[in-house]
């Protein structure tokens, strides 16, 4: 599956080294590249050749004064004055030595010459070790990272080519930088997964740090608990990448596959092993393949335990990008120098009997919270219905049964049939619309998504489809997911997505699915509840405001019977444009509806 | 503060102060009676004033509207000078439970302060924001302890954004909350541990463990 790959490194790149004193050494590069070499994965035609960058480019990013300063204190690194040094950072982690500037040169140059290769493509997928400097800022150093080489290197290649491009940050430590320079950039879509700002650098990436507009929705943060594990950490990302890269539709994905959060290494507490990292570089591989036409550029970033888990670590990122197998061991002659154990993952470990013990089950309840926010406030609502969290099943029963229903709707480009209670059987004998855009990069997963919505103890499907059975539109509505604000509420459901396929809009269709949808008697004992987030919407392909959005989205529900209701619901209160709607069933109890409305209005946030 | 913050006077209708309000989204506004040589400060409205109650007939809730701002709001409200300690002005909002306090200077009205200016300054004097790493300490309430602790840091080159400290959990103790610059605070939070300073960080998130 994979075509041309490459390595953007070589020895020029040991000279970015921050000494024997902190963790980000020279020795990193020559320990992975060795190991690569000697597994025989690495050959000279696999290195992509690159110069140092010029300012015209690292000038996208960074100050010029600041970049000035770097390159004086790069010629003299004893500061003549400490507090302009202090000031741009270049202190502590990042104290300049002789060379600074044209190594840090080196390293951009290294990424954006491996963005350019796969955004022309000459290249399917490229590897840069020593990149992924994410922390640096517009004019400051931070944590090792002098220059920022991934944002330099997108901010390049956004200009020069039509790309949207997802950023996953892998690294134990918030990528701040790279969030910062594409904070309000639509094109440029960065999700981070990291270790929480608690107590650990560099202290931001918590769930709310959205983006600005016209960015709003375009900055992801996953802040995880120490001690998350791989376990914790893949279910984290199977939960938010792989649906936010459908609902961003990227052309080029980029990583940084910081390694830091490794069990052994001394930075960071997430406790995840090599086999995760392995885990992890098999779903960006594919999530490449499946979002992003292929392409792919992975960087080394962070990752302090030099001598077992970093070179490691690289290799079997490589092997994965590339296609190639390693040798069953570390080459012993390898080993020879850096003496360590022979296996390329640390061997499974058997599963405690007695399970997690109290601090692990407290880290997975608070990620479980966390995931379930970041998904309702990154996710459209019909893309986090296509990717539902494998969560255990909902708590209440069935809505009472009624006969499945067929309707007629004349659309102005033709007739259609509406059915409800849709069984996944007939779901799957279904076409789906190609304009039902949320999973035009996932075909194969359009039907079975539905399907599965189908087959949930409360969901249900109804459909808008050709009399030749092309589905053009639906609705579904679902049990409203856990730790949610009205979530537990009995009998209150949520319409979890309207979606109508691009070609279909504008006829009417949404309303006469939404009014088709609830008209079964069983509804009348129910509250459905429906949320709306600006970001979420589709305005370039509608050509409204958000607010013009938001005035078609609530006649269509109140033409079913919905109501705009006012809620300082956090996700709601987050943008004006916002939109919470609410049909209350005729027969649902007084007392009902009083604890239904005591939770539009809170007054007060209490932290989670 | 806000400098030179919009202002209504008492004779503006409940409806006007309320859409300036909307329109500038805020939710305080000093009512100033205009003199030749000074704007005199006679009141403020908050938001809450504005409101109608949910259960007020129709008629009394349109005809609020319609009424002047003099009749709502707060006269004589508390106020600082804009040379007062940030401090004062958080215990003065703390102790009267109010959302703001116009600062009023020889001259008249100069500004206002609202809770969201209180937050910037927590956010400053916290280092929230700029990166760095977050080490909490518990040190013995007595003399000279928090140097001691803080020659630790000296020693290892790292630079403090921030020192925040506050009563401790028990009493005769200080808590003690650091924002170090830098992204290896492990060394760090180890020194202090060696050091006898029972610190809480990176690498050390719980101090109960061996």
């Amino acid at each position: 599956m994979s075509g041309a790959c490459a390595v953007a490194a070589d020895e020029r790149l040991a000279a970015y080294d921050f000494g024997p004193d902190r963790p980000f050494q020279a020795g990193r590069l020559d320990a992975g590249l060795s190991l690569l070499r000697a597994a025989k994965v690495l050959h000279t035609g696999d290195l992509l050749a690159f110069g140092p960058a010029g300012d015209a480019d690292l000038e996208l990013i960074h100050d010029r004064d600041y970049l000035e300063a770097v390159a004086r204190f790069s010629a003299d690194p004893a500061p003549a004055d400490p507090v302009e040094a202090t000031r741009f950072g270049l202190v502590g982690d990042n104290r300049p030595f002789p060379g600074l500037d044209e190594a840090a040169r080196l390293v951009a140059g290294a990424t954006m010459a491996a963005l350019d290769a796969v955004a022309d493509g000459r290249l399917t997928h490229v590897f840069a070790p020593v990149a992924g400097l994410h922390h640096a800022q517009r004019r400051r150093a931070v944590g090792f990272c002098v220059v920022n080489d991934v944002a330099v290197a997108i901010a390049r290649a956004t200009r020069a080519w039509p790309l949207r491009v997802l950023y996953v940050d892998l690294d134990a430590h918030h990528g701040d930088g790279v969030q910062a320079a594409f904070y309000d950039d639509p094109r440029v879509c960065t999700v981070s997964l990291h270790e929480t700002g608690r107590y650990l650098f560099p202290g931001t990436g918590e769930v709310h740090e959205l983006g600005r507009p016209p960015g709003t929705g375009r900055s992801v943060n996953v802040p995880l608990e120490p001690g998350t594990g791989d376990e914790g950490f893949l279910t984290a990302f199977d939960a938010v990448v792989e649906p936010l890269a459908a609902a961003f539709r990227p052309d080029l994905l980029v990583t940084q596959n910081g390694c830091d959060g490794h069990a052994g290494d001394p930075l960071s507490d997430l406790a995840l092993s090599l086999r995760g990292y392995r885990d992890l570089a098999r779903r960006l591989h594919r999530l490449a393949h499946r979002h992003c036409g292929g392409r792919w550029v992975a960087t080394g970033g962070g990752g302090y335990d030099l001598e077992r888990v970093v070179p490691r670590a690289w290799a079997l990122l490589w092997a994965e990008l590339s296609g190639r197998r390693l040798p069953a061991r570390v080459p012993a002659a390898w080993l020879a120098s850096r003496p360590g154990p022979g296996w390329w993952m640390e061997p499974r470990r058997r599963r405690r009997e007695d399970g997690p013990d109290r601090p692990a089950r407290e880290a997975e309840e608070r990620n479980r919270r966390t995931v379930r926010a970041v998904r309702r406030l990154a996710l459209p609502p019909s893309v986090r219905v296509g990717y539902p969290l494998a969560a255990p099943g909902g708590t209440s029963q069935r809505l009472p049964g009624w006969e499945p229903r067929a309707g007629r709707y004349q659309a102005p480009r033709g007739p259609l049939v509406l059915r409800d209670r849709c069984p996944a059987s007939l779901l799957r004998r279904l076409e789906v619309d190609p304009g039902i855009h949320t999973f035009v990069r996932a075909a194969e997963q359009e039907r079975e998504v539905l399907a599965r919505i189908a087959e949930e103890p409360a969901g249900e499907v109804v459909v808008a489809h050709t009399p030749d059975g092309v589905v053009v539109g639906y609705v579904a509505v679902l049990e409203p997911e856990p730790g949610t604000r009205f979530a537990s509420l009995p009998g209150l459901l949520e319409v979890g997505a309207v979606e109508v396929a691009t070609g279909w809009r504008r006829g009417g269709v949404a309303s006469a699915l939404l009014r088709f949808a609830v008209e079964p008697d069983p509804f009348e004992d129910r509250i459905l509840v429906a949320s709306g987030l600006a970001w979420h919407w589709d305005l370039d392909q509608s050509g409204l405001s958000a607010t013009a959005y938001r005035g078609v989205l609530a006649r269509v529900f109140e033409a079913a019977g919905f109501e705009v209701l006012q809620t300082d619901e956090p996700e709601i209160a987050y943008h004006p444009a916002n939109l919470f709607v609410a049909r209350v069933g005729g027969r649902v109890p007084p007392a009902r509806r009083a604890a239904f409305s005591s939770r539009l209005v809170r007054g007060h946030h209490p932290m989670p | 503060m806000t400098p030179g913050p919009v202002t209504v006077s008492p004779q503006a209708t409940v409806a006007a102060a309320s859409s300036a309000m909307r329109r500038g989204r805020f939710r305080h506004l000093p009512v100033v009676a205009d003199s030749e040589t000074r704007s005199e400060l006679v009141g403020v409205v908050s938001q809450r004033d504005l409101e109608t109650w949910p259960e007020a007939p129709v008629e009394v809730a349109e005809s609020l509207a319609d009424r002047p701002v003099a009749e709502v709001m707060t006269s004589q409200p508390v106020t600082v000078w804009p040379d007062e300690p940030v401090e004062v002005a958080a215990r003065l909002l703390a102790e009267h439970a109010i959302g703001c306090l116009p600062v009023v200077g020889d001259e008249g009205l100069v500004g206002i302060l609202t809770e969201s200016d209180l937050f910037s300054v927590l956010l400053r004097l916290l280092g929230g924001g700029e990166p760095s790493s977050r080490i909490t300490l518990v040190l013995p309430d007595v003399p000279g302890a928090l140097g001691r602790a803080m020659t630790v840091v000296g020693e290892l080159g790292v630079n403090l954004l921030t020192v925040v400290t506050e009563p401790g959990p028990e009493p005769g103790t200080r808590g003690v909350v650091l924002r170090a610059g830098t992204i290896n605070a492990a060394p760090l939070v180890a020194a202090l541990v060696a050091a006898g300073f029972p610190a809480t960080g990176p690498g050390r998130p719980d101090p109960d463990e061996p």
